[in-house]
């Protein structure tokens, strides 16, 4: 039988309530105006969070969960369903191998060993002083260019091998 | 009367209404489907696919009339795949396969995979022997595992003091999900991530910040959810179970003891039983611990006569001697004082048997009418204001029907504390049913919170009868009273007091209520219109009005609210009096009050009450006897030499701490029934050792007068007697010959004797009893002004208190999880006053009333209105009635900043 539960670290993060930093004000207005009713705005509402803290500690859910008029419960139970929310802090750069058939075959695994290996972290972590964090994903729908990396939310990289790679990871700021 | 049709499941025919699901005809033809997710008080899911079965209908022709086939029966097409009984409603002439090869093969199918990643636990889980998945693996399981990969972990974890977790053995049902939504209305827990990984779990894994019911817990089919307090404590094969009602509030739940030995080891609900099923709030599924508590008194004891004092302290006596003592004292003082120095006082959480007996006692025995249940009223009440209020006995509607009703008034209480159970059923129907709430109470309750999509009418402090006027007058602007769902006319009282009402109420223009309780004109009218005009509807009301300084305007402004919104009609009546107890409706209908016998009859009426002097064999006096709040009153004076209190820790419930002490320091004889010392016992003559709800059987009438039979579950704490024993070996050494030789053959006297209650016995109750009602009505209705004419007391604060959930008078206090949840009482301040008062967490607070003070640790709650405190009726830490008696509209008290926090009270 396990004993005590999994100790829980709150990472850094914002802590004690929190609300909408007031130039994102417009953008939650906007989110919720698309919609008849408050409550299904919570995904637009959980992108807008993320983007702003970078990740989406417990306060900012519940910040989200008043927003939207839902229970604190529902809302991190929607932020847990999607893989594409960080519960957890993500480095400066948030490096999402593609793990999917195509990048697969084209050596997926091999380009994840090396990152791995030269930033000495593994799935989901995040190297000590925060630059990197490596994640495996699921298909990112750039199949032609496999395998595949994006960094952060946007930047698609294609065709990779391990030189490639290295020469990604001198040029990032 | 929805049509029927006909179903045919593996070779069984049964006739069920259209529209029933598959699961559940199967049940009335008695052919077995196994459920996982599908639960009677959730909407279908089809989640975890045990129910599958193979289902046909009958082919039809072009012209949509039936093949037949070689038979000559009809020819039945079946669908190709199995489906999912749980969510299939039935149509004519279906046939359903549990037990064809492709139903069994479903079956198994499911099987297989929900015991991919179930853990081999059964030896060590709580649930194993009562677990549907084992039962299932047992009857439909394979007896190999075709897998040989891991299986997949998670952590176990304590979601607070009440909820275990071990997700390993969870089938992602979602039962306890949706319960906690749909009817707790907490929505505590949520499926973290999804797929195989799919975890239960609570916000951030932090504790539970819930009601902390266990219902979740109970429709756990597996045992993925189990309850701290019952953790490896039994093996269920070993537990007798014995199933009984609630003792902690009016709404009667049925409830499951589970026995060991001597010893309660755990209590839960009973599907398709009771009102309430499954359901248990936190009180009724972990509050028994105070049955197995050592303190519990074992003997009777007895003051020896003299000075009190020094030296002349309560000790250890036979239960004879005690009961000849007592004798004695009382003939002595009847004797010399005559019998109206003698008071009879508390009774509520008596079953019906022992509250019958108990008055018969007073009446019968000893000649004295100072009879009352009600030892918290502040003003005189006739005892039949809360029948008259409830429509005076007319059919009242069920808890099951509040739930489906359109419009539902809750005034006044917090159900969350005083009547959980009901606030479950509302919640229920307003996520199920289309209930809508209107809630008036000058706090924002859970009812009224702005997701249940009702309308809070948040009055200020002391405006009740101000917004019941409101709301009256409203109401008649848009017509007479209603006439019965069966067309009758109101009754003539009702139309007789109509002109007078109409008059009075005049004055009473929504902006007047406006102005006096701060709701705002436009509220008060509509939501006069929406009871008047939904398609049903209901009124609750409970212990704050009771309790209330101006109760019996209140109450009687609650009856012409009811018949002029449609609420009460001849024929019906849709307003309920939730009281305080569980048996708060048996105490009033067995004439635990000084004007009226069992069945209110009233004293005065010569003709209605020959009958109980023949049975009972003695004189009895037609004057009423004086209520709870004047035999304090003369007590304290001296008048009243002698009471009897039972189960009541009246030093803390009577209104006015300082008076109650004078009472029983003045009284020469003070007789206490109990489970423990409590208080009022250290204080008394004589103690009584009592039984518990647990230790005895008989009968309870929970608020809608369902009359329930209550079952003994464990033999008496040694030493213990239960009430009716008690009353009977007093009545016996007083000379009277009674001779019942149980709690049954009081009851067959009741139904003999009493008006309301004829014909009814024991064997009739089971397994759910019906709800009394007498037509015509037992009490004549009346539309009368209702005013009250005291001044508003005082100036400062005003109290505002109510029960919560986790405290619920003197027992709660020994039971030490409800405690430790309750946390500590705090007096609770708007954010404005707050401000006001320059307060600081951490700091203390002093409360003045007219009768003393009270300092408590103060916190910031944004549900109490500016102007007001909110202190915790019950609490261990809270005696209330330091702060005196309420006069007017309420209590008010003056508060100032009190320094650092300190522990008050006991
Ligand atoms: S204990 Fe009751 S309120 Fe709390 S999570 Fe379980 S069902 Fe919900
Ligand atoms: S914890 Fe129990 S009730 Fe909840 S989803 Fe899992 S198996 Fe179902
Ligand atoms: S709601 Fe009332 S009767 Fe039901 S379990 Fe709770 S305290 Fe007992
Ligand atoms: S019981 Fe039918 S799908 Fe779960």
């Amino acid at each position: 039988m396990s004993g005590a539960p999994a100790p829980h670290t709150a990472p850094a993060g914002p802590v004690g309530p929190v609300a909408w930093p007031s130039a994102l004000q417009p953008k939650v207005a906007e989110a919720l105006s698309h919609y008849p009713n408050r409550r299904s705005a919570v995904l637009p509402l959980l992108w807008i969070a993320q983007r702003e803290w970078g990740w989406l500690p417990p306060e900012v859910l519940r910040l989200v969960a008043r927003t939207v008029e839902l229970p604190d419960a529902e809302v991190f139970g929607v932020a847990t369903f999607y893989t594409m929310f960080n519960l957890k802090p993500v480095g400066k750069y948030h490096l999402q191998v593609c793990m999917t058939l195509s990048c697969s075959l084209m050596g997926a695994d091999r380009l994840f060993q090396h990152l791995s290996g030269r930033l000495g972290i593994g799935h989901g972590e995040t190297t000590p002083d925060g630059r990197f964090t490596l994640r495996r994903v699921e298909c990112l729908a750039a199949c032609g260019g496999g395998p595949c990396l994006q960094v952060n939310e946007e930047k698609f990289h294609e065709n990779l091998d391990e030189a490639a790679v290295d020469r990604l990871l001198e040029r990032l700021p | 009367m929805s049509a029927k049709v006909r179903v045919t499941i593996n070779g069984r025919t049964v006739e069920v209404p259209a529209g029933t699901l598959v699961t559940d005809a199967a049940r009335a033809a008695e052919v077995h489907i196994p459920v996982f997710c599908s639960h009677a008080k959730l909407p279908p899911l089809g989640a975890c696919r045990i129910c599958l079965v193979e289902i046909g209908l009958p082919r039809k022709d072009r012209d949509g009339k039936p093949v037949l086939g070689a038979d000559g029966g009809p020819e039945i097409a079946w669908n190709p795949k199995p489906q999912t009984g749980c969510t299939t409603p039935v149509s004519e002439g279906m046939v359903v396969a549990t037990d064809s090869p492709v139903a069994v093969k479903a079956r198994k199918g499911t099987m297989e995979f929900l015991l991919v990643n179930h853990p081999l636990d059964c030896p060590v889980c709580d649930e194993g022997g009562e677990c549907q998945l084992q039962d299932l693996a047992f009857a439909f399981g394979a007896d190999f595992s075709r897998m040989s990969d891991a299986k997949r972990t998670f952590v176990s974890e304590n979601l607070g003091p009440v909820v275990k977790k071990e997700a390993n053995r969870c089938i992602v049902c979602m039962r306890c999900v949706r319960y906690c939504d749909e009817i707790m209305g907490e929505d505590a827990l949520t499926p973290h991530r999804r797929g195989v990984r799919t975890e239960i779990s609570s916000f951030d894994r932090q504790p539970l910040d819930c009601e902390q019911c266990g219902n979740c817990v109970e429709v756990c089919p597996v045992g993925a959810l189990t309850a701290l307090p019952y953790r490896f404590k039994a093996r269920p094969w070993d537990l007798r179970q014995h199933i009984t009602i609630c003792p902690w509030c009016s709404n009667g739940c049925s409830v499951r003891l589970g026995v060991r030995g001597t010893e309660i080891l755990r209590a839960r609900g009973t599907e398709r039983r009771g009102v309430n099923q499954e359901y248990l709030c936190v009180r009724g599924r972990f509050g028994y611990g105070f049955v197995n508590d050592a303190a519990r008194l074992t003997g009777a004891l007895v003051r020896p006569p003299g000075a009190a004092g020094a030296g002349n302290a309560l000790e250890p006596a036979s239960f004879e001697e005690a009961v000849a003592h007592a004798a004695a004292r009382l003939r002595e003082i009847a004797a010399r004082d005559g019998a109206d120095a003698i008071a009879f006082l508390g009774g509520e959480k008596l079953g019906l048997e022992e509250q019958y007996l108990f008055q018969k006692l007073a009446r019968a025995v000893l000649g004295t009418n100072h009879v009352d249940s009600r030892t918290r009223l502040v003003a005189p009440l006739p005892g039949t204001a809360f029948l008259k209020a409830t429509g005076g006995g007319r059919p009242s509607i069920s808890l099951d029907e509040l739930g489906r009703t359109k419009e539902v008034l809750v005034l006044g209480d917090d159900l969350q504390g005083e009547s959980p159970f009901l606030q479950a059923v509302l919640l229920r129907g307003q996520h199920q049913q289309g209930v809508h709430l209107t809630v008036a109470h000058p706090r924002r309750v859970k009812l009224a919170r702005a997701r249940f999509g009702g309308v809070w009418l948040g009055l200020a402090p002391g405006s009740e009868l101000a917004l019941l006027n409101g709301l009256t007058r409203a109401a008649l602007d848009l017509g007479d009273p209603l006439p019965a769902p069966s067309g009758g006319p109101p009754p003539a009282e009702v139309a007789a007091g109509l002109p007078a009402l109409r008059t009075a109420l005049a004055a009473w223009t929504p902006e007047r209520a406006a102005q006096a309780t701060g709701v705002p004109a436009a509220a008060i009218v509509a939501a006069a219109r929406r009871l008047r005009e939904a398609p049903s509807r209901a009124i609750v009301f409970g212990r704050a009005y009771a309790e209330h300084a101006q109760a019996a305007a209140l109450l009687q402004a609650v009856e012409n609210l009811g018949w002029a919104t449609g609420a009460l009609t001849a024929g019906r009546s849709c307003v309920l009096y939730a009281g305080p107890h569980s048996g708060t409706q048996g105490a009033l209908d067995m004439g635990l009050a000084p004007d009226v016998l069992p069945g209110y009859v009233p004293l005065a009426d010569a003709a209605a009450r020959a009958p109980f002097e023949k049975q009972w064999n003695a004189k009895l006096g037609a004057a009423p006897g004086l209520t709870a709040p004047e035999i304090l009153a003369a007590a304290a004076a001296g008048r009243v030499k002698a009471l009897w209190i039972v189960g009541d820790e009246w030093v803390r419930s009577a209104p006015d701490r300082a008076l109650v002490e004078q009472a029983l320091a003045r009284a020469e004889l003070v007789i206490v029934s109990d489970l423990f010392l409590t208080e009022t016992a250290r204080r008394a003559h004589v103690v009584f050792p009592a039984v518990s709800f647990a230790e005895k059987e008989g009968v309870l009438v929970d608020c809608e007068r369902r009359l329930q039979r209550t079952a003994r579950a464990l033999a008496p704490r040694r030493g213990a007697k239960s009430d009716g024993e008690i009353f009977q070996a007093v009545a016996r050494a007083l000379g009277a010959a009674w001779s019942y030789r149980t709690n049954e053959d009081v009851f067959r006297e009741i139904a003999r004797l009493v008006p309301g209650y004829e014909g009814l016995s024991w064997a009739t109750l089971l397994p759910l009893g019906p709800q009394w009602a007498s037509e015509p009505a037992r009490v004549a209705a009346s539309l009368r002004p209702a005013a009250d004419e005291r001044p508003a007391a005082g100036e400062g604060l005003w109290l505002l208190s109510g029960g919560v959930l986790f405290q619920q008078g003197s027992l709660g206090h020994r039971i030490e999880l409800l405690t430790r949840l309750a946390g500590a009482a705090c007096a609770r301040f708007h954010p404005d006053e707050w401000k006001r008062l320059g307060l600081t967490a951490g700091d203390a607070v002093l409360l003045e009333g007219p009768g003393g003070s009270l300092t408590l640790p103060v916190a910031v709650d944004e549900s109490v209105p500016p102007g007001a405190v909110f202190v915790p009726y019950a609490h261990r830490d809270v005696e209330l009635n330091r702060l005196g008696s309420p006069g007017g509209a309420g209590l008010r008290v003056k508060a100032s900043k009190a320094g650092i926090a300190q522990r008050t009270g006991v």
